[in-house]
């Protein structure tokens, strides 16, 4: 579990959003039995992002006697069980299960962020609609980091894209909402993309039910870009190439915490070597890793060596410490050196762990072909690295993504390539990923030719493709894939800029799906001041008028090489801009992936 | 997706009755451009499902009973040349369309797993 202090340097008060989930969330365990102590089970899934808002010694200040996660059975002598559970089908009949088999307890079901019909139909199928008492809690954006916010929903990409499912849409246009409530109404709301302009749209509508009124919160963000990641679907299939990005493309982030196998953590004479993984938070708490995240990798290997050795200069001050009050202040000082000793430590182990695979010859071949097909070379005809993948067999995650990456890169495929592409494939790979093939298809990732997106000239117009990236001093955004600037980034700095540069409107053009800018037309107050219910904790660091506040929304997902690119802006910008980064979910292109991949149900044994 | 239903609702206890319900799933994707390739790998697979029945049957006839059903079709004839079946291999190969390339590929892996390092010097 976390602790906070990583979120107070931040652009906005993102504590206050953190608090006003807190408050929530004692709103929800207090309605469930009042002050008596319970059993909170959570579904595991929701361990991460709640982990985000409360430690456990704030559960337990509120009567969390017991922590369980959600298991076929439950073992608690507590009366009173409060579950905390997304709303799905399985989770709900596993509950109905543990309600059978002790009716005498008292349950409390809270969803998060809501019930479904579809669950409440199989609460009542179940017969145990009478056991329950139901509530809701709305946690949506979670604080990651002081500028990044995410709604954790691992699959929105394909929840919108492939099974049409908006869920995810309207979430996003709530957690939008409550941004508003919480920091006040933001004036400007731009964005591209079909589903991006749906949100916008949500966004105006529930404005107008909420009722609020435009001075009653001070504005802390001044505008908003929605971005759909429908409309840059290259950036998260390339390879991360910043430190933070191959930590989760090679290890997984997970909800800011990264779980290290007991072989990568560091262990001395004092302490005994883990046996299991431990979670390592990554956020700017720790400033070691503050200063190293968004670098290229091949930078952060001199840097950690620079550190080690200021470090070990530091430590020998000791030596010329003379008088006692130099010995003291020395002393106060030793913590501080402590925790940057391990925190350098634990990192030099994950940089040469991540050193290993990325010297790596498969690596480095695919990270040349991956280059070339985003500068346009050889797009056209079927790929010869591609085949050669596909022979050795390479895993077929692997594959799939350079065939998508080909794909966008040149506009869709020829159909003759793409169908030499699907046969070998299934060819070797087996029918039952026909289904696959169908799903990539449909969400665009494959296509054949098409008139509409024209990457070649998005690449152009947006200057894409750099060829001379300077990774030790980088003066574009380009640094965090080598040489390739995400596009969804460059849009970022064409809304930026007003008026939107002509370059930047003639991109805007030839990609597919509609762009808007409009202001938030929200009544003006009539005078009546509304009292926000909210107390924050803290005032925000902002001074009124000096830096402009933009929140980037992603839909769909975002890559931590993504954010590192804004996060470069900002600092660009010398301190005129400021990025807050909010988003449904964290992506690689293999998470972006996955939820695509659909194996047909196929018998292990023939038929007889 | 249509195949899922047919692959998923089938109730089909032999091979022609599932081959029965795919065709079903086949009509309704027909007439699309879009959709020809599904079509062709569906009637491919049916092709291959009975190639590879006929496999199983030849080697229950011979004693030594081998499951193919299910298999890709590059897997199928890997295991064929593991077997040592090359003549098999071969027409398997020309049968189910394999590109003389990828069977070049299988052949030098299934050398390399019998350890036929003869084998593999006289390719």
């Amino acid at each position: 579990m976390t602790t906070a202090s990583h979120l107070l340097q931040s652009p906005i008060n993102v504590l206050a959003l953190r608090e006003f989930m807190r408050q929530k969330l004692i709103q929800t365990l207090e309605s469930s039995g009042g002050p008596m102590p319970k059993a909170l089970v959570l579904d595991e899934s929701l361990v991460g992002p709640l982990g985000t808002v409360a430690e456990y010694s704030f559960l337990k200040e509120h009567g969390v006697e017991k922590l369980y996660q959600l298991e076929a059975t439950l073992e608690t002598e507590l009366r009173h069980v409060v579950y905390m559970i997304r709303p799905s089908v399985t989770i709900v009949k596993k509950i109905a299960d543990h309600i059978r088999d002790d009716p005498s307890k008292r349950y409390f079901l809270t969803f998060i962020p809501r019930m479904t019909i579809i669950c409440e139909q199989t609460l009542i199928a179940e017969g145990v609609m009478g056991n329950v008492n139901i509530q809701e809690f709305p946690m949506d954006l979670v604080p990651l980091d002081s500028d990044l916010l995410s709604m954790e929903l691992p699959n929105a990409f394909a929840d919108v894209a492939l099974h049409g499912d908006s869920t995810p849409l309207y979430y996003a246009a709530r957690s939008l909402v409550k941004l508003q409530v919480v920091y006040g109404v933001i004036p400007r709301i731009s964005g591209k993309g079909k589903n991006a302009k749906l949100v916008a749209d949500m966004v105006s509508r529930m404005m107008v039910e909420e009722d609020l009124r435009e001075d009653d919160i001070p504005k802390e963000i001044d505008n908003v870009i929605i971005l759909d990641r429908d409309v840059d679907k290259i950036t998260p299939l390339c390879t991360q190439l910043t430190y933070e990005g191959l930590i989760d493309e090679i290890l997984n982030i997970d909800y800011g915490f990264l779980s290290l196998p007991p072989a990568l953590m560091p262990v001395d004479r004092n302490t005994v070597a883990p046996t299991r993984n431990t979670k390592i938070p990554l956020n700017s708490g720790d400033f070691v890793y503050e200063e190293i995240r968004d670098l290229n990798f091949t930078q952060v290997g001199p840097l950690l060596n620079k550190r080690a050795k200021k470090i070990s200069e530091r430590y020998e001050e000791r030596h010329g410490a003379k008088s006692v009050k130099e010995i003291k202040t020395f002393i106060t000082q030793l913590p501080g050196l402590q925790a940057e000793h391990q925190s350098l430590r634990i990192h030099t182990n994950i940089a040469e762990h991540i050193m290993e695979k990325t010297s790596n010859n498969k690596f480095l071949h695919s990270l040349e072909q991956e280059q070339m097909f985003i500068s346009g070379v050889d797009t056209s005809i079927a790929s010869a690295f591609i085949e050669d993948c596909i022979n050795r067999l390479h895993p077929l995650s692997k594959v799939l993504r350079m065939m998508c990456l080909q794909s966008l890169a040149n506009g869709g495929l020829k159909p003759k390539v793409l169908d030499q592409y699907r046969r070998d494939i299934i060819q070797t790979y087996g029918f039952e990923h026909l289904e696959t093939m169908y799903n990539l298809e449909k969400v665009g990732l494959l296509s054949v030719t098409t008139e509409g997106f024209r990457y070649s000239n998005v690449r152009n117009l947006l200057k894409l493709v750099v060829d001379e990236v300077d990774e030790v001093n980088p003066e574009d955004i380009a640094y965090v894939y080598s040489g390739y600037a995400p596009l969804s980034v460059r849009l970022v700095q064409a809304f930026s800029q007003s008026p939107t540069p002509r370059n930047g409107e003639s991109a805007l053009k030839d990609i597919t799906g509609p762009t808007f800018d409009y202001s938030n037309t929200v009544q003006p107050s009539n005078g009546q001041y509304r009292q926000s219910s909210i107390t924050v904790g803290g005032q925000s660091i902002r001074e009124q008028g000096k830096k402009k506040i933009t929140l980037v929304y992603f839909l769909g997902g975002v890559t931590y090489a993504e954010v590192a690119a804004i996060r470069f802006l900002a600092k660009q910008s010398e301190g005129q801009q400021e990025y807050i980064i909010a988003t449904t979910n964290m992506v690689k292109a293999e998470s972006f992936l996955s939820p695509l991949f659909d194996s047909l149900p196929i018998p292990k044994k023939g038929f007889r | 997706f249509q195949v899922r239903q047919a692959k998923q609702d089938t109730k089909a206890v032999t091979l022609e009755e599932e081959h029965n319900d795919l065709r079903v799933a086949m009509k309704t994707l027909s007439g699309n451009r879009i959709t020809t390739f599904y079509e062709k790998t569906i009637e491919e697979h049916i092709t291959l499902q009975r190639l590879q029945r006929k496999l199983e049957r030849a080697s229950e006839a011979e004693g030594r009973p081998a499951q193919f059903l299910n298999l890709s079709a590059v897997d199928t004839v890997y295991s064929l040349l593991v077997a040592g079946k090359a003549k098999q291999a071969a027409d398997f190969k020309a049968n189910s369309k394999l590109s003389d390339k990828k069977f070049w590929w299988l052949k030098v892996r299934a050398y390399a797993q019998t350890q036929d390092w003869e084998g593999l010097e006289r390719f």
